[in-house]
């Protein structure tokens, strides 16, 4: 095994004996602060399941979060939190030949893959709250957000200058991001692209 | 959240697996950690994340 520094995310080493097989550890994985804060915005709201785990203390995420808000550095270790999370940044970030998670591997996972896992555990688990577990596309109205699970308030605290008309994602309680009209429709898409994907929309909505 | 499963793998193949876990199989791909028949891993969003030993994944599986 030979010693490596910096961030390269794709060359693996093998007789890698870390957890986390050929994709290394490292601090520095994001390609900017921005796209890490971006990371957070996503990760943050549902971080009540590690904490109910004892996987991290509920003042550790209410430190992330107010620093996210106040827009003051975030200097943590991230993957030892979100471990999961960042690994499977990583695989994608890998997969499109990138040395580092940015803006476009963040929304491959979140508006493409994410939905995928959570329709996994949920085959095996019924232990999320999948509708609110889903990222969704939606359109900001005067109080509520319109998302295809129907329409409900979200949180502004991330995105403070949300208007009505703007179109952002929702992950959880809170509004993550805005996007633009055609990143909307391309996610609007893949909900709506066929019919096993509205039956798994449908049983979601079921299930609360 | 994102939350891996842990299962256990029935068969291996040349670039996935298929593991069981209370009764359901899911399959995985090996791109990253290529385990035996046997072993206990920890499976998301259709790769095998981790090999993980007996006793972890029966404390995951308590968490469940």
């Amino acid at each position: 095994m030979h010693q490596r520094s910096g961030c390269d995310i794709t060359i693996g080493y093998e007789g890698h004996k870390q957890s986390g097989g050929v994709l290394g550890r490292c601090l520095y994985m994001f390609d900017s602060e921005q796209t890490k804060r971006l990371f957070l915005r996503y990760a943050i709201p549902c971080s009540e399941v590690l904490i109910k785990r004892g996987n991290v203390k509920s003042s550790t995420i209410e430190k992330i979060r107010a620093k996210l808000v106040k827009n003051e550095s975030v200097d943590v270790d991230l993957e030892k939190i979100f471990t999961i999370a960042i690994r499977m940044l990583k695989i994608l970030a890998r997969q499109q030949k990138k040395k580092k998670i940015d803006v476009e591997t963040i929304h491959e996972y979140f508006w493409f893959r994410h939905f995928q896992a959570i329709e996994q555990r949920n085959i095996i688990y019924k232990d999320i709250p999948v509708q609110r577990c889903i990222v969704l596309p939606g359109i900001v109205k005067k109080e509520t957000v319109k998302t295809p699970l129907g329409e409900k308030k979200y949180k502004k605290d991330f995105v403070p200058d949300a208007n009505p008309g703007d179109c952002v994602v929702v992950h959880y309680d809170y509004i993550v991001e805005k996007i633009t009209q055609k990143q909307y429709d391309d996610i609007l898409v893949f909900y709506t692209k066929d019919a096993a994907m509205k039956n798994v929309l449908k049983k979601f909505k079921s299930q609360g | 959240m994102c939350l891996a499963i842990p299962a256990k793998v029935i068969e291996v193949d040349k670039e996935e697996i298929l593991a069981e876990v209370k009764g359901q199989k899911i399959r995985a791909s090996t791109e990253l950690v290529k385990p035996k028949i046997g072993d206990y891993v920890l499976v998301y969003g259709g790769f095998v994340m981790d090999i993980i030993d007996k006793k972890q994944a029966e404390k995951i599986l308590k968490q469940e």
